[in-house]
């Protein structure tokens, strides 16, 4: 579904991907493990477009879209749900769905699935983004992000500063959109949820991939988290 | 005249400085909101609109109210087109970077003032309204027959002023309802907040900005259109109206649109009472002032936010 192929990218002169790669298929999850600064935020957003990607490619269903111009990237079905929420704090819950529904030309169906999902927008709609709790903010930038009806869903560290019922309750999400066929690159600290939710690894240090691997085999070697994260 | 009237005479002359400012002001507010770029070429995007509607009148020629219909659909689209290709030419070329977009927009304002000092002349060029009845306005005194109305002599308005007041709050009524109940408005307060996760929302967040800087000297243009049969055109026009909508969007609180209403309002009503009572120098000194003190005691506006 989407190939990220030994892409270089960076921040200005800061270079910070120097050959990264990865992929992943439909209901499946990846799971992109690395310490803080390896460049794990950086991947994702080079693959948004937001970020100039100088050498490598990305193909999505089959399609390059390495140098596809920013705001086409998601109209071809790449939810992105950013480090932190990202979310429009001065508009209302229902601006902030109307703004994803809007990306794909969504309808009111889409809009009614999401708010399923999270029965406790439904209650907020009026209410501005940024006076969200932090949990309901994370339910509303992953709501926001599955109004594109997305292939594939990137995740920043969704669990981020959560408690352990709203973590299992993002993660209860992750899970049925994996069911629902969706691929899904997930970027986590927390070791638990990474051996609970992912499939596939991979390791990033220093803006570089250095080891690409099942969750099983990591389960069967944990020595490996410990070399890789220090944990 | 009597106190009563004479305040009242007064007031609607600083109505109708507040409606031309507010369009003028708003311009460089919504700019400074969705762009984070201080527009310093603001006032020539106001007098290319006036000096554009003395071409446009004159060029039709036939009754002043032809022209100036003319004028004030061609005008503002026209200046608006300039501005956004001037977006896409310059600001974008230089990534928005809030230093040199002041710079940049300094050379706009010279090109564009000598342009037009190059191709129109330096003459002051008057443009007749469209029509100009002198309506006489009642006043009423409490006598010994308790309430009672009459005419005084000399207190009366002009029907183009009274439009001018119009058609500014028809202006404010429709920007509003753009920004707040269309999907361009959302789009737009969303570029405003973050324009990078907008982005990875499927907005085209450069073409935003285009509109954008070309919707805000269109404004300034439409105000100018309003204001050339009350004040000539001239190719240094633009100086007055840029420094005042800077005093209104700073007492406003940057970025803040009711907050620019209101300061226009409020610098607009008393450079109209100043000027009459006492001298127009005096009321942009009063201005200038109470810049000052909203610099001192509130630095971020009447109605905007603290920075956190
Ligand atoms: N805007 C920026 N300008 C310059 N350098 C940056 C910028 N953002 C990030 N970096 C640098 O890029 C490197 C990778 O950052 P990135 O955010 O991708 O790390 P990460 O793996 O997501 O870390 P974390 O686990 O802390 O979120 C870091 O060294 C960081 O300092
Ligand atoms: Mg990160």
């Amino acid at each position: 579904m989407l190939e990220v192929t030994d892409i270089h990218s960076g921040y200005g002169a800061v270079k910070v991907l120097q050959g990264l790669s990865f992929s992943v298929k439909a209901s499946e999850i990846l799971c992109l493990l690395g310490r803080n600064g390896a460049g794990k935020t950086t991947a994702l957003k080079s693959v948004m477009g937001q970020l100039p990607i100088t050498a490598g490619r990305v193909t999505f269903k089959g399609e390059e879209i390495t140098h596809m111009a920013p705001h086409l990237i998601p109209r071809q079905g790449l939810g992105y749900i950013p480090q932190g929420r990202r979310l429009f704090a001065e508009l209302t819950v229902a601006e902030n769905i109307e703004m994803g529904l809007m990306t794909r030309k969504q309808g009111k169906d889409t809009r009614d699935w999401v708010l399923e999902l999270f029965p406790r927008l439904r209650e907020r709609l009026t209410q501005m983004a940024g006076t969200l709790s932090g949990g309901e903010q994370q339910m509303l930038a992953t709501a926001r992000a599955l109004c594109l009806r997305p292939d594939v869903l990137l995740l920043d560290e969704p669990t981020e500063g959560l408690q352990p019922s709203m973590i299992a309750q993002i993660r209860d999400v992750i899970l049925k959109m994996k069911a629902e066929g969706y691929a899904i690159v997930l970027v986590e600290q927390r070791v638990d949820a990474i051996l609970a939710l992912a499939d596939h690894v991979v390791f990033i240090e220093n803006g570089r991939d250095v080891e690409a691997t099942t969750v099983d085999d990591l389960k069967s070697t944990p020595a490996k988290l410990t070399r890789y994260l220090g944990v | 005249m009597e106190f009563g009237p004479h305040l009242m005479l007064a007031a609607l002359e600083g109505a109708v400085i507040s409606a031309i400012l507010v369009l003028t002001a708003m311009g460089l507010s919504i700019v400074f909101g969705v762009m984070r770029v201080v527009n310093v070429a603001h006032g020539e995007f106001f007098m290319l609109g006036a000096v554009l509607t003395w071409f446009v009148a004159t060029t039709i020629g036939g009754h002043p109210a032809l022209g100036f219909v003319a004028a004030l659909l061609i005008a503002p689209v026209l200046v608006g087109c300039l501005a956004a290709f001037a977006d896409r030419l310059i600001l974008k070329r230089i990534n928005y970077d809030p230093d040199r977009t002041i710079v940049a927009t300094i050379g706009m304002l010279y090109i564009i003032q000598q342009t037009t000092l190059m191709t129109f002349g330096p003459e002051a060029r008057p443009v007749p309204p469209p029509f100009n009845t002198r309506l006489s306005l009642p006043w009423f005194e409490w006598g010994e027959e308790g309430f009672a109305l009459f005419w005084p002599w000399g207190l009366s308005i002009t029907t183009y002023k009274l439009f001018v007041i119009a058609a500014a709050a028809t202006v404010l009524v429709g920007l509003w309802v753009l920004l707040t109940k269309t999907k361009i408005g959302l789009i737009m307060r969303a570029t405003q907040q973050d324009s990078e996760t907008a982005q990875a929302f499927g907005v085209p967040v450069g073409r935003v900005y285009s509109w954008v800087f070309g919707l805000g000297a269109g404004l300034a243009a439409l105000g100018a259109v309003l204001v050339v049969p009350i004040q000539q055109a001239h190719y240094l026009m633009g100086g007055d109206p840029l420094l005042l909508a800077f005093i209104v969007v700073i007492i406003g609180g940057l970025g803040s649109l009711p907050g620019t209403v209101i300061a226009a309002l409020l610098i607009g009503m008393s450079d109209g009472i100043i000027s009459v009572f006492f001298s127009p120098t005096l009321a942009k000194i009063i201005a200038t002032l109470l810049v000052a003190m909203v610099l001192v005691f509130r630095p971020q506006g009447l109605l905007g936010k603290k920075p956190s």
